[in-house]
């Protein structure tokens, strides 16, 4: 037997192809013999199924297209498929399968029949369906087609298919062939309705999701309304006091930021609604800047729930911090919160006046034993540090 | 020592404008920009001492900045203007390679000392930041896959919190009985652990803001 003849163009033998390397729902055969004669890969890939019922000369078919193929090549150019050869393929399967039928391969006309539709209407449906098949997954075609004159066939010969098998061939046990019957008019309803369906879904979610940004508009214009516009109109007023400026823009800052960042600006270690050590910090520095005009800078490292012990820290925090807006004359007022294994630190210091701590006015030293009195009671401790024109700094310490 | 030649990448243009106007004379102003696309050229064009850096800016971000020119001009620094002192917005920029960050509402006279701090190659925290990074170098790992980056030395620590009590780098030199040049190599020896350190706390802050 002479040796196949090599095809100039692609190296491969007359009587070879290789394998499609994209077009392929399981190695590529058939969309590469699709390829070859020039022809819709589905017109093939259902000849081969159609042929399959019949006595499983398919699958042997296949077997034989498999062993005379190659492997992919790397850049194989598709021509362009001519509508012609695939009706010749679908004639010749025709042909094969009456041929089959007077040899006996054959399960029955009615099976034959119904197969031989769908096989039909799929190829209507998807003919001229030139996508990578992986990009798109056969659902998502279903859905987001359009409504075209394939489709439709397609999916009233699924019908058809459907109903031919409920009236046909008898032999079969009843049962699975209604169900296969009643599961084909199914599949072409949707076939049919597909977009609708498709259509409709998305337009609900985009109805939903056009309300939820709508309202959520409408929060961001009552928040700023409320809050930013009201501050720029109190700082319009306030262009002559640059201190309440300033101070109007801090707690606006302040409130914003919180309404923007919510908890997590604040504490990185406890995330729900409850009181915490950070949180409470923050609420006194923001209540101090409004009630006392004293821009708080306050940092705070971990996080402790709410206990008589961090009651008395913040107390005392409260208290030091009022006491530089009261007498120190400072510009600001530092207050550093450190939550560690053994102890609640706070530091509250001020680069004001300074005093003389062993001569202090009376309202002073009350303040200072309030402060040390407040610890002592959970077993803390402060210290302050303090002289004429050097600033002061409470150092406040509980056991936690 | 000359004035720094200064670069300004913020995307507001009344900001850029006072800044403009408030460095004046104590920097020499090469350029500013509100565009990512417009700073990459004008930085590299310019080749400036420092860029002050934005971190939201349309195209990118500030972080897009540093990345774009971090091989071509290698010897520019970067400190970090921010108006939003949330840790997140920042510790991309600085694993990025900013020098330092400061909110938009430090004084004329700090931003000034920032900028010759960054200028020098040191780095430059704002009280925020500073209690940021004791937060998230808390505690010790059960295994540190690099105990020199994943750690911070008991020093280092006591820096950081006097920053975030709101001390200056002299205040902290004369607390601590230290020259300011020390001051500044523990703060610098911090940022770097900042930048390389894989910790859970700062891999996973930032991974979750995708900021990695």
């Amino acid at each position: 037997m002479r040796a196949p003849a090599l095809d100039p163009t692609t190296g491969v033998g007359r009587l070879r192809f290789r394998r499609h390397p994209t077009d392929r729902l399981a190695t590529g055969v058939a969309g590469g013999l699709a390829a070859r004669w020039r022809a819709d890969s589905y017109v093939v890939r259902f000849a081969f199924v159609v042929l399959a019922l019949a006595g499983g000369v398919g699958v042997l078919a296949y077997g034989v297209a498999w062993a005379l193929s190659e492997p992919p090549g790397a850049d194989d150019v598709a021509d362009p498929v001519v509508p012609e050869r695939s009706v010749a393929i679908g004639l010749c399967t025709v042909a094969v399968l009456l041929v089959l039928r007077s040899l006996g391969l054959w399960p029955g006309d009615g099976i034959m029949a119904s197969a031989g539709i769908v096989a039909l209407g799929a190829a209507l449906m998807w003919h001229g369906d030139r996508r990578p098949r992986s990009s798109v997954d056969p659902f998502e075609r279903l859905v987001t087609g359009q409504f075209s004159l394939p489709r439709v066939a397609g999916g009233l010969l699924l019908v058809g298919a459907g109903l031919v098998g409920l009236n046909g061939d008898q032999r079969l046990s009843s049962v699975p062939r209604i169900g296969a019957s009643l599961a084909l008019a199914v599949a072409g309803v949707a076939v049919v309705l597909g977009p609708f369906a498709g259509r409709l879904v998305r337009d609900l979610r985009a109805t939903e999701r056009e309300r939820i940004r709508t309202e959520e508009r409408a929060e961001i214009a009552a928040q700023l309304h409320d809050s930013v516009l009201q501050t720029l109109a109190l700082m319009q007023r306030s262009a002559t006091d640059p201190r309440r400026m300033v101070l109007l823009a801090r707690r606006q800052e302040r409130e914003l930021r919180h309404w923007l960042y919510g908890a997590s600006a604040e504490s990185t270690t406890v995330r729900d609604g409850s009181r915490t050590l950070a949180r409470e910090a923050e609420a006194i520095a923001a209540e101090i800047e409004l009630d006392h005009d004293l821009p708080v800078e306050l940092v705070v490292v971990g996080d402790h729930p709410m206990d008589d012990a961090a009651t008395a820290l913040l107390g005392a925090i409260r208290e030091a911090t009022v006491n530089v807006a009261k007498h120190a004359g400072a510009d600001d007022v530092a207050v550093y919160v450190e939550v560690n294994e053994a102890s609640l630190l706070a530091f509250v210091r001020d680069k004001g006046c300074g005093f003389d701590p062993t001569a202090v006015p009376g309202d002073r030293h009350g303040i200072d034993a309030s402060i040390r009195a407040r610890l002592q009671r959970v077993g803390g401790r402060a210290r302050l540090e303090t002289a004429p024109g050097a600033g002061a700094e409470w150092e406040l310490e509980v056991p936690a | 020592m000359s004035p720094p030649r200064v670069f300004v990448v913020d995307d507001h243009a009344l900001f850029r404008a006072g800044v403009r106007a408030e460095l004046g004379s104590a920097v020499t102003l090469v350029g500013d920009t509100g565009e990512v696309d417009a700073a990459i050229v004008g930085i590299e064009r310019e080749r400036p001492d420092v860029v002050l850096l934005d971190v939201h800016l349309p195209g990118g971000g500030g972080r897009a900045v540093i990345e774009a020119v971090r091989t071509t001009t290698p010897d520019t620094r970067f400190l970090v203007l921010s108006v939003s002192d949330a840790a997140e917005d920042v510790i991309g920029l600085i694993r990025a390679g900013a020098r330092g960050y400061v909110t938009k509402t430090i004084t004329r006279d700090e931003l000034v000392d920032a900028i010759g701090r960054v200028r020098s190659g040191d780095a430059v925290f704002s009280p925020r930041l500073a209690g940021f990074v004791l937060d998230a170098f808390a505690g010790d790992l059960p295994a540190p896959t690099d105990p020199d980056l994943d750690q911070l030395t008991p020093r280092e620590r006591e820096v950081l919190r006097l920053i975030a009590r709101g001390y200056t780098y002299k205040e902290m030199a004369a607390r601590l009985h230290l020259s300011v040049k020390t001051v500044e190599t523990h703060v610098s020896a911090v940022l770097r652990k900042l930048q390389l350190s894989n910790r859970h706390e700062l891999t996973t802050w930032a991974a979750d803001r995708r900021l990695l």
